[in-house]
């Protein structure tokens, strides 16, 4: 439960620090996140209720279980990352199980929203709640992201030659490659089909390419072995689109770039990454730049 | 308001390698022994190299100034005593390279204390064309472009002086000639270069004199010695100092003008 905010951002000192055991940093950092959430939704609320009567007071309890932290450690963890408004309960051994498999169906049904069954990718859902939080991340702070949608060459014609496990088995190959390849940062997504998506925090479009184009070429080292038949490869086309915090480009109109952008590619012959033509917003001074005639001039003194 | 005595001169040139900081200490030396204080600063940022021809290791430099509170006065270290200073760069921080307006106008707010004291403040720009080498040659009141007879350094300083003149309004330049084998070389050159200047943008740099190519050069950066006080008599050092008899001259005439205004000019809003 969380009260008001005096917006404590406790200095930890490093023995408290090192107090935190090594398992608890994912809490941590889920902390974190959802104290920033109620900050922002506090923020929020108070400017709505600027000049006007009171509003309905909501109350409101956000509960998490965390097995296996003693009151003790919890203790330690609110004092190093200035969490005392935060209220923690300990439970009894019966209200613990029911709670906490109440907790695992939560968790399970979570995850199954967002990621797709078979790849364990996160599923479009997911990925466009993620764009739309890195575009706005973009906007705030001008920097660029880059989105890439990929659509495995010739899929069909692996689902019917070699049969469905086995186009199946295509997929998770690329969704593995993609998890392997990808910066920690970097999200990939199975939109549908054999449709998948890489969003690329930070990334500019040539670096973007590169980046895609390293994931082709391990793709393309891959080699499936299905039953009955000799192992093969697959390919990849690719479509890049870049947002940059400048431009006034919506989502929806980056996914079209980068849909015309793969569909390009895959016109162009497959088995390559094209980047979208966006208008440069950005132009250089071309008063300054020095001639062939100026430079003829220089050396001969004739133009 | 006080009147200010203090002549700032860049010394640039678009190409590296071309004498830009040998010409600049050289001509600073000569002011020194004709009695004129002076502070030679290497403006040369994130690769300066001033401290080398000068044989010095200085402890502190520019970068000082922007990350402590550390006195300008404080880092200008002594040279000769009675008047040559030496104001020295970090060498390997890129980001001094890429300065921005905001800090450079908080180096220069920081600098300004320091300038006072001297008649000339000799100014080493970095080659390149980067905003800080244009900053820097559009603030001053007089720009030296060192250029020798290779056809890249006379298209690298063209290049630096159309950038400044189109995007700075900079029209006036001094040529300082380095490295040419004899008076006939060193006028095509200059003569190449002032009418591509001419035909194209519209202005005409001045002819501040030449340097003759001279083995005593490279001698006085291996002894990491002035060549003014090691061969005061070789054919370079006379040029040299006939070129310093020049500026002091212009020093003169440009009297008024500089007395007028700060040591170093706000143009298009890179100073302050």
């Amino acid at each position: 439960m969380r009260k008001t905010n005096d917006d404590t951002t406790a200095e930890a000192t490093s023995d408290q620090r090192t107090a935190i055991p090594e398992d608890m940093r994912d809490l941590t950092v889920e902390l974190e996140a959802l104290q920033q959430l109620l900050l922002q939704h506090s923020a929020a609320q108070s400017d709505n209720n600027a000049g006007g009567s009171s509003a309905p007071a909501g109350l409101v309890a956000i509960t998490r279980l965390f097995p296996g932290m003693s009151i003790e450690q919890w203790r330690a963890l609110a004092e190093s990352h200035g969490l005392h408004e935060w209220l923690a309960l300990s439970l009894d051994k019966s209200s613990f199980l029911n709670l906490r498999h109440l907790q695992r169906a939560l968790e399970e049904l979570a995850h199954q929203s967002e990621h797709d069954p078979l790849t364990g990718l996160v599923n479009r859902r997911a990925f466009e709640r993620r764009l739309h939080m890195e575009a706005e991340r973009v906007e705030r702070s001008n920097g660029n992201v880059c989105l890439a949608v990929l659509d495995i060459d010739n899929f069909k014609q692996v689902n019917d030659t070699y049969g469905h496990p086995c186009g199946d088995e295509v997929l998770c190959g690329l969704s593995g490659v993609l998890e392997e390849t990808k910066r920690a940062y970097d999200v990939a997504a199975r939109l549908g089909g054999e449709e998948f998506a890489l969003l690329l925090p930070g990334a500019t479009p040539l670096r973007a390419k590169s980046m895609v184009e390293r994931v082709l070429h391990a793709f393309g080292q891959h080699h499936f072995a299905c039953e009955g038949h000799a192992p093969f490869a697959c390919t990849f086309s690719g479509g890049v689109a870049c947002l940059r915090g400048n431009d006034s480009l919506g989502i929806a109109q980056l996914m079209e770039l980068a849909d015309q952008a793969l569909y390009e590619a895959k016109r162009a012959g497959k088995n390559r990454i094209h980047i979208a033509r966006q208008r440069q917003e950005i132009e250089y001074d071309r008063s300054t730049m020095v001639h062939s005639n100026e430079k003829q001039f220089l050396f001969s003194g004739i133009e | 308001m006080q009147q200010n005595k203090t002549l700032s001169i860049s010394v640039l040139s678009g190409k590296g390698g071309v004498g830009k900081s040998n010409i600049a200490l050289n001509l600073g030396y000569c002011m020194f022994r004709g009695g004129f204080p002076l502070l030679l600063m290497d403006c040369d940022l994130g690769l300066a190299n001033l401290d080398v021809l000068l044989g010095i290791a200085p402890e502190n430099n520019m970068q000082n100034l922007l990350d402590s509170d550390m006195d300008a006065r404080d880092i200008a270290v002594h040279i000769e005593p009675g008047g040559f200073d030496f104001l020295p760069a970090a060498s390997g921080v890129p980001e001094l390279v890429e300065m921005d307006a905001e800090l450079r106008a908080m180096l220069f707010r920081k600098l300004t204390p320091l300038f006072s004291r001297y008649d000339y403040l000799f100014m080493d720009l970095g080659a390149g064309i980067t905003p800080t080498v244009l900053a820097f040659a559009a603030m001053t009141h007089v720009r030296l472009v060192v250029v020798t007879p290779e056809p890249t350094s006379l298209t690298d300083s063209y290049a630096l002086m159309k950038v400044l003149s189109t995007q700075h309004g900079v029209k006036d330049f001094y040529v300082i000639v380095n490295q040419a084998e004899d008076k006939k070389e060193e006028d095509i050159t200059f003569r190449r270069l002032a009418a591509a200047c001419d035909r194209f943008l519209g202005f005409t740099p001045t002819l501040l004199g030449g340097i003759r190519l001279d083995k005593m050069v490279p001698e006085s950066v291996r002894r990491q010695k002035p060549l003014l006080k090691l061969a005061p008599t070789s054919p370079a050092a006379q040029d040299l100092f006939a070129l310093a008899v020049k500026l002091q001259r212009l020093h003169g005439t440009m009297g008024q003008r500089i007395a007028a205004g700060p040591f170093l000019t706000d143009v298009a809003g890179n100073f302050e």
